[in-house]
């Protein structure tokens, strides 16, 4: 877990770096004024190879902790923590105000004491969680590495890692500390590293060794390596670094970030690598950038505050109200002075009673709301962590709440804002489908014998040399790295997953790659060896939307193959080379339909002639000074014509499982999901059709512009279009680029663009950076005010994750990536169904229920004090015995709420999945609003007057004993208090749905609580040396007929009103939610209520639909969207595609490190 | 799998706890209202019943008119001044604590009264529930420990010779010091009516809250001062309240119990034979102010069954509840027959919820 978190604190430093990079500021600025580096050594840092390191200046070790708290420093820091609330001050203040002689009507600790109670809960809570920090951390701490100690690999605990040691980290593997790479299994010290738990990019990274040490690759020669690194001090910039090697002997070299492995990312498809440590622990770059997340606070608990700041101003007014009534007594009464005797002045007096008074009533604010929420969110993400239905059998990934304060958040969600790779896909391509001519060929199937393609292959159909055609470009064309494993399978590392999916599709066919060599690659074709000499690689790059190679074939033919976008085939196709191309423009419509990605394919034959006069030319531009992309890319143009096509492949980037299903259910629970992806537009419009966010019937707005002139012209436009569907929701998709969004999202621009976004079903923004997915959460979280949910698995995700309302990170198969910085972790995105329309209805519901019900009961017993008064010449007597008072939040109404908080639930989970539209009552903030607030607010207060007044009467004229006897004041005090803990008992369970045997303990157990009490608390005094008042009160309460009868009468009177209410609100004004649960406890099923306004095209969204199709910005785009062409693959990398190539011989066995 | 995460498949964390689910009908309404108020109706009954056999009445004798006062140890027969002990003591004496005024109330009885008899003094307009009033005494004292170490008797612990004011604070320093002498006329010689002054407070009490510090009574207070108001006895000497004395002394144990409301009335004395019929003679020897803070003195005969004194409050509670609910239950039975409502009826749902953004 603490990975997760240095993981997170990384994402959090590239969202840093990008403002540095906006603002422009030089690095070396911010680098002085980073205060982190405050006491770091300013002078750089030299690290001795071989050597023990000198005992100045020291480094820190490899050890981590991201822990809160240590033994010693925890009393200090909860104390602050739980101090920064003002209810704990407010608190705190009323303790210290019951220390004045005098003054307290409760006498000096019964505020203290439950005060202490509550915060030691908290505590206890603190320390659980702290615990498992610190055993996550441990479990980081204690993982081994290999390090060269001697003559051997040693294998040691990442914690004993110290600067200057060499390591051997392993592919899969995380590097354990800053490395500069030495060495590695791969050619010239290349290695790959995946970072995407540092900047969300999918693709692998390449990173190179110096060629000194790429020769490094046994123990002997690394015994051998001598000499100094400098580099700077530690800092926290990812993407920068600067350090030199000097070997004894020979010239320094400049290293840089080139040849750094950061701790964070991970090893991949390199076997292994040799580096040295140069920064560790707290110094890593990762452990650099820790800033601690954002408190999010849900919209539930900020209305709470908000209610408590009103009770407050209700609690002074009652002060004031009760000290100027006082002060009008005293007056009035001058004459009880001869027994009360009063020598205080009258306005001393009136201070002195404003103070008592609101030690008197400060319990109308719950003291224990806020333990009580605590404890209820704790247990109620236990709740989600063990929800079987949420956890994921294939990768062992339970569900995982991170942050419980915002359980019930995830019952009001309005807008989903989701990544496309890793949350609505698993990342993996696989080959569908290709079209040859005029057939399509399902690429998938069980026994690839019978596979129809295979069949043609082999009787030789017409189709038969287009086939192999297309069978050879797949395995020939592409720059992925084939490895043979042990058992003489081939693994295929490409940087690429397309080209991997189409690669391992060929190979499926009977086209397998066998090896590369930087000359030439060898195919296993139908089982005859050819080999294809590599001539020249056109690299791919997302503004040619095409790949080609060329090669010379077996029969020393040159051949030219291409891949790419439809578009750029088409036009470079021969005359000759036309045939099928209609047919083939439908099978793409289709495969587009269908959310596959598309890829056309062609080939050319050259003459040598033409290739070597072509090649000079092509040299010519790649060595250029001057617009060398530009001269390069008009030289490939020259060749890549005259193409043949021969036909085109379909890539399902397969979608996580249920994915469309789930989609489907999120809008019909009246929830937007807007797609926001890094990835290109062209992948993200697949997806949309994939997960049938978009379907064809739907209008598409696509804002692809330059400058913020054609952006305003064109948002401007389509508001105008819009007309009175403006802010309402149409049957629209928005596609957004983030260059658009830039401009979309300036200041002048942002309400318009809002507005447009909200009148459209779904949005679409591609090719948009960390920044701007957060920056877009940000602003539809302020704009709509409504609550928004970011899921997301990248790093790159976590800038949105911490802006949205709710951050939720998928788990992937990784397990790492966002989940860190997210408030909940899922594996799946389908678990999110369950996450929001579950358990955020039910904890939303269950939390509404309990801050409303805390409230209610606080009111309850302690505005009884206020009408006492009014017997009590205001004078601030209290009418219970202050323990009871202190108590009753802490022990005798303590656990209803709990109860109400972690087990009511109106609907089954099946239910709550099954009808979405549940879902609205929560989401529209229905149970809990200012409203419903004061309705419960003013029952408290009947309830209190009906509590106090009649039982009062009853004990002001009546004798209640058969012996005649009269008690004091507390006889009815007792009377009052306990008809009040029946009744808000029974009231919680009134507005309880239902009833566990736990909600039977806690409702009538607290009831038996306060009985039980009575009777111990009537033999503390004179044994104990307090509670004298309560003496020998069982006696006089249990002996008492008129007690009894009251027990029944009473509570009745004051809660039967309440069930009445219920029964006529629940048969005349029946919600969705009652009627759906009286048809679950009925069992009469419930399946009139289904689909009740999904995809209902409003009329007016219909006319407009043929005002959008009119323009489009680039007129391809329409047609490439409608034939869905997509690839991935990177650029502009440390080593170019052509450089992949031409550096690996797989022919070579690697060394094995040793 | 034996390190697998996956969660335990237990019913408590899956959230599917067997629940009883009640749906609250308004036939089950209708029926649980004309249950109870039929039931509280009965209950209602019950108590009426049985406080229809209490005798009682009462008295106000804030204005008794003064019967003789006694001035210097010296009875006077005042009858022919008409004016009211209160008035006497208050208003026309410089001196009143030195004064003794006495009234005699006359009342009759008609029929014998069931027994025991339970004699109660009380007040209106007298607030025991004043919070300084109330907190005003040592209940570590009164157990014949000495004061508290922090006694909340305040300025009303140490007189000002540095004695110990026993019992210490307002509470005390008020107490009730009317008595009462009750006789029955008859022909021959009136007859004496035993009020006996044992019993009157709680057994809890006795034992737990008020005892005597060890040895001899006198001694023991020997070094202690009287509350300042009292006029002519001490701890020691308190008068009534059974046979003890000092701060065993019920009648100091009943008036520490302060009182909830400024209405309210104590167990003075139990009568243990009946009230025969007759005429009786009730002579009040009028000492404690009341006038002073207008308020109302009174006291009060009466008869107890089960449930207490006559708890007309309570019956009435029971009757009022009783009819409303069985009326509210018929009407909802009527409703519900005029427009029967199905439970699960889609068309009558109010989708409270229409997406309201």
């Amino acid at each position: 877990m603490p990975l997760y978190t240095e993981l997170y604190n990384s994402i959090r430093a590239r969202i840093l770096h990008h403002e540095e990079d906006g603002t422009a500021s030089s690095s070396n600025l911010d680098r002085e004024t980073e205060p982190g580096d405050a006491h770091a050594p300013s002078e750089d840092r030299v690290i001795f190879i071989n050597r023990a390191q000198p005992p100045v200046p020291k480094f820190v070790n490899n050890r981590i902790s991201t822990a809160k708290y240590s033994v010693i420093r925890f009393i200090p820091l909860f104390l602050f923590e739980q101090f920064r609330r003002w209810a704990n001050i407010f608190f705190l203040m009323i303790a210290l105000l019951q220390q004045i002689p005098d003054v307290s009507p409760t006498g000096r600790y019964t505020t203290l004491v439950p005060l202490i109670f509550i915060l030691s809960v908290s505590a206890i809570k603190e320390i659980i969680e702290d615990i498992k920090r610190h055993r996550a951390d441990d479990e980081t701490n204690h993982r081994k590495i290999e390090v060269l100690r001697g003559e051997n690999w040693i294998s040691i605990r990442w914690m004993d890692v110290i600067v200057g040691d060499i390591v051997k980290v392993l592919n899969n593997t995380f590097f354990p500390a800053d490395l500069v790479l030495l060495s590695s299994s791969e050619p010239q010290g290349m290695s790959f590293i995946e970072t995407a738990n540092l900047d969300g990019e999918t693709n692998l990274k390449i990173r190179q060794a110096l060629p000194n040490t790429a020769k490094l690759t046994t123990i002997s020669d690394l015994k051998d390596l001598s000499g100094t690194i400098e580099c700077e001090p530690p800092n926290r910039h990812l993407y920068e670094f600067n350090g030199v090697l000097k070997e004894t002997n020979k010239l320094p070299q400049p290293l840089g970030p080139d040849q750094i492995l950061l701790r964070g990312a991970m090893l991949r498809n390199t076997s292994w690598v040799f580096g040295i440590v140069i920064y560790t622990g707290h110094e890593t770059k990762l452990m650099r950038n820790s800033t601690t997340a954002p408190l999010k606070r849900s919209s539930v608990d900020k209305l709470t505050n908000i209610q408590i700041l009103l009770l407050f101003g209700i609690l002074f007014i009652m002060c004031l109200i009760s000290a100027i009534f006082n002060l009008i007594w005293s007056n009035n009464n001058k004459g009880a002075n001869s027994y009360i005797g009063l020598s205080e002045t009258a306005s001393e007096n009136f201070a002195y009673n404003l103070l008592t008074f609101l030690i008197l009533f400060n319990n109308l604010i719950p003291i224990s709301l806020q333990v009580t929420l605590e404890v209820v969110r704790f247990i109620q993400a236990i709740f989600i962590n063990m929800d079987i239905k949420m956890y994921h059998v294939e990768t062992d990934t339970p569900a995982m709440a991170r942050t419980s304060n915002l359980n019930e958040e995830l019952g009001q969600v309005k807008y989903i804002f989701s990544d496309k790779t890793g949350t609505l896909t698993c990342n993996v391509m696989e080959f569908k489908r290709c079209a040859i001519a005029h057939d399509v060929y399902d690429a998938v199937a069980d026994d690839y014998n019978d596979a129809l393609i295979v069949q043609h292959l082999r009787h030789n159909h017409k189709n038969a040399p287009l086939i192999k055609e297309l069978l050879v470009l797949l395995s020939v064309c592409h720059t992925v790295i084939p490895e043979k494993m042990p058992d003489g399978s081939i693994v295929y590392h490409a940087a690429s997953p397309d080209e991997r999916a189409l690669v391992y599709g060929a190979s499926r066919f009977g086209y397998v790659f066998k090896s590369r060599t930087p000359s030439f690659v060898e195919i296993d074709a139908l089982g005859e060896t050819e080999r294809y000499e590599i001539l020249s690689v056109l690299e791919f790059s997302s503004a040619r939307k095409r790949m080609s190679v060329i090669v010379r074939d077996p029969s020393g033919k040159i051949k030219l193959f291409c891949k790419g976008a439809d578009t750029v085939i088409y036009e470079r196709l021969d005359n000759s080379g036309r045939e099928h191309s209609e047919v083939l423009l439908q099978h793409l419509e289709n495969f587009a339909t269908e959310g596959l990605r598309t890829l056309c394919c062609a080939v050319a034959e050259l003459k040598k002639a033409e290739y070597e006069d072509w090649k000079n030319l092509y040299h010519k531009a790649t060595i250029s000074l001057q617009h060398r992309e530009e001269k390069v890319e008009e030289a490939a143009n020259l060749i890549e014509r005259k193409l043949k096509l021969i036909g085109a492949t379909a890539i399902e980037d397969k979608l996580q499982e249920g994915v469309p299903e789930t989609i489907a259910t999120l809008l019909n629970a009246n929830i937007n999901i807007w797609v926001l992806t890094g990835d290109k537009q062209e992948t993200a419009i697949n997806i949309g059709y994939s997960c049938r966010l978009l379907s064809h019937g739907m209008q598409h707005i696509i804002l692809n512009e330059d400058g913020l002139d054609n952006t305003r012209e064109s948002i401007l436009r389509h508001n105008s279009e819009l007309g009175d569907n403006l802010n309402k929701q149409n049957e629209i998709a928005l596609v957004i680029d983030g260059k658009t969004l830039k401009y979309a999202l300036s200041c002048e621009l942002r309400t318009d663009f809002l507005q447009l976004c909200i009148s459209c079903k779904v949005v679409i923004c591609c090719r948009v950076s960390p920044m701007q997915k957060a920056e877009v959460v940000e602003y539809v979280t302020k704009h709509t005010k409504t609550v928004t949910l970011a899921i997301g698995d990248g790093a790159n995700d976590v800038a949105m994750i911490q802006k949205a309302h709710v951050g939720v990170g998928i788990s992937g198969a990784e397990g790492l990536q966002a989940a860190c910085a997210s408030d909940y972790s899922i594996a799946q995105f389908r678990f999110l169904l369950r996450l929001l329309l579950v358990h955020g209805a039910w904890n939303y519901s269950r939390m509404c229920k309990l801050i409303l019900y805390s409230f209610y009961k606080n009111i309850c017993l302690y505005v009884i004090e206020l009408w006492f008064a009014i017997y009590s010449g205001w004078s601030g007597q209290i009418l219970f015995e202050r323990w009871s008072i202190g108590l009753y939040n802490v022990i005798f109404t303590a656990l209803p709420p709990l109860a109400m908080g972690l087990f009511d639930k109106a609907c089954s989970d099946e239910v709550m999945v099954k009808h979405p539209q549940l879902y609205k009552p929560s989401q529209s903030g229905q149970l809990f609003n200012v409203k419903v607030f004061w309705l419960w607010v003013v029952n408290g207060m009947i309830h209190s007057a009906i509590l106090f007044w009649l039982p009062l009467l009853i004990c002001q004229y009546d004798i209640l004993w058969m012996s005649g006897r009269d008690g004091g004041y507390l006889v009815p005090g007792s009377f009052v208090y306990t008809y009040v803990v029946i009744t808000v008992c029974l009231k919680a369970g009134l507005v309880t749905n239902s009833w566990t045997w736990l909600t039977h303990c806690a409702i009538w157990g607290s009831i038996v609580l306060w009985f039980l009490f009575i009777i111990v608390y009537s033999f503390f005094w004179p044994t104990l040396a307090f509670g004298s008042v309560m003496t020998g009160m069982y006696l006089m309460i249990f002996t008492s007929a008129v007690f009894w009868l009251g027990m029944f009468l009473i509570p009745a009177i004051a809660i039967i009103p309440d069930f009445l209410v219920k029964v006529v609100h629940g048969t005349v004004f029946k919600s969705l939610t009652d009627a759906v649960r009286e048809g679950e406890i009925r069992k009469t099923g419930t399946d009139v209520f289904r689909g009740e306004s999904k995809n209902s095209l409003s009329e007016t969204a219909r006319l407009l639909k043929n005002v959008f199709t009119r323009r489009t910005p680039r007129i391809d785009l329409e047609v490439e969207m409608s034939h869905g062409f997509a690839f991935s693959q990177e650029e502009g990398g440390v080593v170019s595609q052509t450089a992949v190539i031409r550096a690996y011989d797989t022919n070579i066995p690697k060394p094995d490190g040793m | 799998m034996a390190n697998s995460r996956r969660p335990k498949d237990t019913e408590l964390y899956q959230q599917n706890l067997h629940a009883w689910q009640p749906i609250y009908t308004p036939a089950s309404a209708a029926f649980i209202l004309v249950i109870a108020g039929v039931i509280f109706l009965f209950i209602g009954v019950g108590v009426l019943t049985a406080s229809r056999k209490i005798w009682n009445f009462e008295t106000d004798y804030t204005h008794c008119v003064a019967q003789s006062v006694l001035v210097n140890k010296e009875r006077k027969d005042v009858t022919s001044w008409n004016k009211s002990c209160a008035d006497l003591l208050y208003k026309s004496y410089q001196n009143a604590s030195s004064l003794r005024c006495q009234c005699i109330d006359e009342f009759t009885i008609t029929a014998d009264t069931p027994e025991p008899v339970f004699f109660y003094y009380g007040f209106r307009g007298y607030y025991q529930n004043y919070r300084q009033y109330v907190r005003s005494r040592d209940d570590k004292q009164l157990l014949g420990r000495g004061l508290n170490h922090e006694t909340p008797c305040g300025s009303l612990a140490i007189d000002n010779t540095d004695r110990e004011i026993a019992p210490c604070g307002l509470i005390a320093e008020s107490l009730f010091n009317d008595s009462f002498t009750l006789v029955k006329s008859a022909a021959l010689a009136d007859e004496h009516i035993r009020m006996d002054g044992e019993g009157i407070a709680w057994s809890t009490d006795v034992r737990d809250k008020f005892r005597n510090p060890p040895g001899d009574l006198k001694e023991a207070f020997k070094n202690t001062a009287a509350p300042g108001s009292w006029p002519d006895y001490d701890v020691t000497s308190i008068g009534g309240g059974g046979n003890k004395q000092g701060y065993e002394n019920e009648d100091l144990i009943v008036w520490m119990r302060t009182m909830a409301t400024p209405d309210w009335r104590k167990l003075h004395r139990i009568l243990h034979a009946p009230l025969k019929g007759g005429n009786y003679k009730l002579t009040i020897e009028y000492n404690y102010p009341s006038t002073i803070f207008e308020g109302r003195k009174f006291y009060f005969f009466t008869t107890t069954t089960y449930f207490g004194g006559g708890n007309a409050t309570l019956s009435t509670y029971f009757f009022i509840t009783g009819v409303v609910y069985i009326v509210l239950g018929f009407l909802l039975i009527a409703c519900h027959a005029r427009y029967p409502r199905k439970l699960g009826d889609p068309k009558l749902l109010r989708f409270s919820y229409t997406s309201n953004q």
